[in-house]
């Protein structure tokens, strides 16, 4: 509810003009010589409560009566769904518009986007004069001013594109607005379908985020229009691997087609495959049984055309944004270790942890000469492994630079003891496991020998691990890296606490002493350092014999290549709106002449030179499931908030004038205040006679 | 009616008017002129006649000189209202050759007038009612129980006040009197605004007879009010009528002539009842 003509409200001391007179009233009382003083008494010790409280009763019910007078002049409208009672007209509206492809969906015949930005404009109509209007444009996170009606169908005129709204990232860039300009009562206006995945972050940053809000020395009201009507039928369709296997004639494309089922939609669905390189279309029949349906899709290659694109597409439904899913397929560029090395045997070894079979893959490792190489040679490589004594000088500022524009730099240990520190770590003193006559073992084999029947683990141990995520993770099966079987004859402790401990190691033999860091990353820019404590030596330790190095290389490598802005991939799948591109002129394939597409906001494929990229919706997308309401409120606990859900049928815009309700408020009071003080019936009140002879009646009439 | 001389009035003891009043056996000592012959030359018996003895009235007239007599809100005060009936009915009492005495009570005995007949008498207590005054506190219980001890003949006894003290207090002088074979009647005077508490805005009741402030307002205090007044003169008139008082409750906004009137006529039933 809201009043048009809330200055009104000025009058609202009005209301208590009945107290007021009461209290005058009781002030200019009058004095009278009384003789019957001892009734007096009586009276006013058996006065009852419900006498006292009916006068104050009759107050408040006269106040009542004034403040329904008082909202009926205020020209009262309700069902608007930015109304709310007393809220009045705020300074500036900020509008944040959900254009993530689930608000294509047509629960009716308007899409859920149009029915958001329909009620947005509608209210903000209403509003009339004096309410500044900024709207946030999710692509490039500016906030710009709609000076009229006009400028702001503008600026909501655009259409859904492919990423996923991000409404925390919104709210936060509407947070920085809020915080750089202090203009007075704000509200956030959210129009969205609420859909789960544009909603989802960590409790803490929601939390972080409207307390900075409530700080704000403005009061920011939050109203939330929730376009979540679900959809008749709708289906999504996703591409979640493509692999070629085989090579020549019989070289085939192996498509992972998952299909996702909302409504009504049919299981029998007939979907398109096309392939734009070969500009071939194949028919796909599918049988989607339950609500999520993957099937994989095997297409013969042309031997030229080992590289290409297309996509998979459903039949038209409620929503046809998610009806189409591009992939891009061909062999994969290589993807590079750079491997430097105090001594030869650990740097092959290390060359082969890193790159096990470049002749089959699109993995290799090369060993360099740190002093041959130039600093901007580092960048060509996903990942740089360095064994024996820190780099210093410009060797050191070169690998740094290299980490902070995306490399990963792996360190290892060398015999050299060296004071270098590299982005604040260190290697300490080396370490070495004696046996019980005090010598060293020479190696992690003899440790082994040493250890008898019993088997029983000499040696350091790494006890603790992070397996959760990072070069040490589970793998997909779920099983666990084997480093607690590592053995270590020598190990370099790693000094600096800036970092990381994803994996530390300690002594069987002395339970009581701290664990010592064995594996510590450092993020760097958008690169990451990591300190290996041990050397893949049979002097230092069993990484040249375990699978763990190879694996943790290997992880490593990938995470390079992707890190490096896409440096090292030739062919990718994107997800629109997601990381940086790498530069350079990239074009639309597939659409009409003279059509173009924007790589950062909308799916499809886009080549450079030779370098295909398919970008499709985020995963999250096709998750139809939508926020409770309850659940949505409570994102933005601690702030004022409304939400309103809109229907398909019928628009919430709609605003009743209700003086009418507040005139019948305004009888009621009064029709109670006149039975209140309705005077007792003739039957029920106390009369005395003025006089009386003969005989005394009991009755209450003397 | 218990007098000295012969009045208008019927006395208790037997005597020798034209009235019958009842047969009685003889016993010696009677004198033998009483006998009813014939009786006792039907029966053989002896019975004496008794006639009726008339005689005059003796009046005592007791008028509340309390400040709270002095209220009077809408008109009359009650006190000038008492002093009307008193000097009205002194004035009638003696014209019918009866003895009146007047009684004026306030924390004492402001004015003790005994009964007398002669016309100067009657001036007497016209211009002691016509300089009585009302006083701070009243005594009236405690005057009431003095004035029955006080009287040894039997006399009639009017008493004008508006009760304001103690009702059981009061109900028991009713009883002394009545014990003293006295017949009283009450004129009860009480303003109108005292029986209905016709005000309308916020009070500070200030006590006639005592310093005592009340700060109520009408409205409010109104229903127990007049519960509590009702109680109260409901307990006053059975406490009058189960001692034969002649109980009148007065407004103040009545005619006197009326109510005098109708105690008069009243009070001839009575007797006319009785004979």
């Amino acid at each position: 509810m809201s009043f048009n003509f809330l200055s009104i409200f000025w009058a609202l001391p009005l209301i208590f003009l009945p107290v007021l007179i009461h209290l005058f009233n009781r002030l200019r009382h009058r004095k009278l010589p009384w003789a019957a003083m001892m009734f007096l008494r009586m009276a006013n010790r058996k006065s009852t409560r419900y006498a006292r409280l009916r006068q104050w009763l009759v107050l408040l019910f006269r106040v009542l009566a004034l403040l329904m007078l008082l909202m009926m002049l205020g020209d009262p409208a309700a069902g608007g769904w930015a109304s709310s009672l007393f809220s009045g007209k705020p300074d500036v509206v900020v509008v944040l518009l959900d254009r993530s492809p689930s608000m294509e969906g047509r629960p009716g015949e308007a899409s859920r986007l149009e029915l958001a930005r329909t009620n947005i404009i509608k209210e903000i109509k209403s509003l009339g004069d004096g309410v500044r209007v900024m709207v946030l444009d999710p692509t490039t996170g500016h906030l710009q001013p709609a000076d009229d009606v006009k400028a702001l169908g503008n600026l909501m005129s655009g259409g859904v594109n492919d990423t996923a709204a991000d409404i925390p990232a919104q709210m936060e860039t509407v947070l920085e607005w809020f915080e750089a300009e202090n203009r007075g009562r704000g509200e956030v206006w959210i129009g969205s379908d609420l859909q789960a995945s544009n909603w989802e972050s960590s409790k803490e940053r929601w939390k972080r985020m409207t307390g900075a809000f409530e700080e704000l020395p403005q009061k920011v009201r939050v109203r939330v229009l929730a376009v979540n009507d679900p959809l008749g039928q709708n289906g999504s369709v996703r591409i979640n691997e493509v692999l070629i296997l085989g090579a020549g004639d019989a070289a085939e494309l192996q498509l992972e087609v998952e299909v996702q089922r909302e409504g009504e939609m049919a299981s029998d669905v007939s979907a398109v495959v096309y392939l734009g390189a070969e500009n071939r279309t194949v028919e796909l029949d599918m049988v989607v049984e339950g609500s999520l349906h993957t099937q994989f899709v095997k297409l013969p290659l042309k031997d030229a055309l080992h590289a290409g694109w297309g996509w998979v597409e459903l039949p038209s439904d409620d929503n046809a944004r998610d009806n189409r899913a591009y992939f891009v397929y061909g062999n994969p560029g290589l993807m590079s270790a750079g491997v430097v090395s105090e001594t030869d045997y650990p740097g092959r070894f290390l060359q082969m942890a890193a790159a096990p079979d470049p002749a089959n893959t699109n993995q290799v490792a090369l060993l360099l000469d740190p002093t041959q190489t130039k600093p901007g040679d580092w960048a060509k490589h996903a990942m740089v492994l360095w064994q024996g004594a820190l780099p210093t000088g410009k060797e050191a500022e070169g690998l740094l630079k290299y980490t902070e524009s995306g490399g990963v730099l792996v360190c290892f240990p060398g015999d050299t003891d060296s004071d270098a520190k590299l982005a604040g770590l260190s290697w300490g003193p080396k370490n070495d496991f004696r046996n019980a006559q005090g010598r060293p073992f020479p190696s992690w084999r003899e440790m082994v020998a040493a250890q008898g029947e019993k088997q029983d683990h000499l040696g350091p141990r790494v006890q603790t691990w992070e397996e959760s995520e990072g070069p040490l993770a589970r793998t997909e099966e779920g099983f666990s890296l084997p480093l607690d079987s590592l053995y270590f004859a020598q190990w370099r402790s790693v000094e600096g606490d800036d970092g990381t401990v994803l994996a530390s190691v300690s002594h069987d033999s002395d339970p009581g002493s701290p664990a010592e860091p064995f594996l510590v990353r450092k993020i760097y820019g958008k690169g990451q350092i990591i300190f290996c404590g041990s050397s893949p030596e049979d002097g230092w330790s069993s990484l040249n014999y375990s699978i763990v190095l190879p694996i943790m290389l290997q992880r490593l490598l990938a995470e390079g290549a992707v890190s490096g802005s896409g440096r090292f991939s030739e062919n990718r799948m994107r997800t629109a709106g997601v990381g940086e591109w790498p530069p350079g002129s990239w074009e639309s394939v597939g659409v009409k002449q003279g059509e173009s597409r924007d790589f950062n906001t909308e799916a499809g494929v886009f080549r450079q030179g030779e370098q295909l990229v398919a970008v499709n919706r985020s995963t999250g997308e096709d998750n139809s499931a939508p926020l409770k309401k309850d659940a949505a409120m409570a994102k933005f606990s601690g702030m004022p908030v409304t939400l309103f859900e809109v229907k398909s049928k019928g628009s919430p815009g709609d605003r009743e004038r209700i003086w009418k309700w507040f005139l019948g408020l305004m009888a009621l009071a009064l029709l109670v205040e006149g039975f209140l003080i309705l005077p007792k019936g003739a039957d029920e009140r106390v009369v005395i006679n003025r006089s009386t002879t003969g005989k005394v009646s009991s009755e209450a009439n003397v | 009616m218990v007098g000295n001389i012969v009045g208008h009035h019927k006395s208790p003891y037997r005597g020798s008017s034209v009235e019958f009043a009842e047969y009685r056996k003889y016993v010696p000592g009677d004198d033998p002129r009483l006998l009813d012959w014939r009786v006792l030359a039907r029966t053989d018996r002896y019975f004496i006649r008794e006639f009726e003895a008339d005689t005059n009235l003796r009046c005592y007239i007791v008028v509340d000189c309390s400040a709270s007599m002095a209220f009077g809100e809408k008109g009359t005060r009650k006190f000038d209202y008492a002093r009307k009936i008193a000097a009205t009915l002194s004035y009638m009492l003696s014209h019918q050759g009866d003895a009146v005495g007047l009684q004026l009570f306030d924390n004492g005995v402001a004015s003790d007038i005994p009964p007398r007949r002669n016309p100067l008498h009657l001036k007497h207590i016209f211009d002691t009612l016509a300089k009585a005054k009302t006083q701070k506190e009243t005594g009236l219980v405690q005057e009431l129980h003095q004035f029955a001890e006080r009287i040894r003949q039997r006399a009639l006894v009017i008493i004008i006040s508006d009760c304001f003290c103690d009702v059981d207090e009061l109900l028991n002088c009713f009883e002394h009197l009545h014990f003293q074979k006295h017949d009283f009647a009450l004129f009860h005077l009480l303003d109108p605004l005292e029986l209905d508490l016709d005000l309308d805005r916020p009070i500070r009741f200030q006590d006639m007879e005592g310093s005592d402030v009340l700060l109520a307002e009408p409205e409010i205090i109104r229903e127990p009010y007049l519960e509590a007044v009702r109680e109260y003169l409901v307990k006053i008139h059975e406490g009058c009528n189960k001692h034969n008082a002649d109980y009148r409750r007065v407004s103040t906004d009545q005619p006197y002539d009326a109510i005098l009137a109708d105690f008069l006529v009243d009070r001839e039933m009575l007797a006319k009842g009785r004979a």
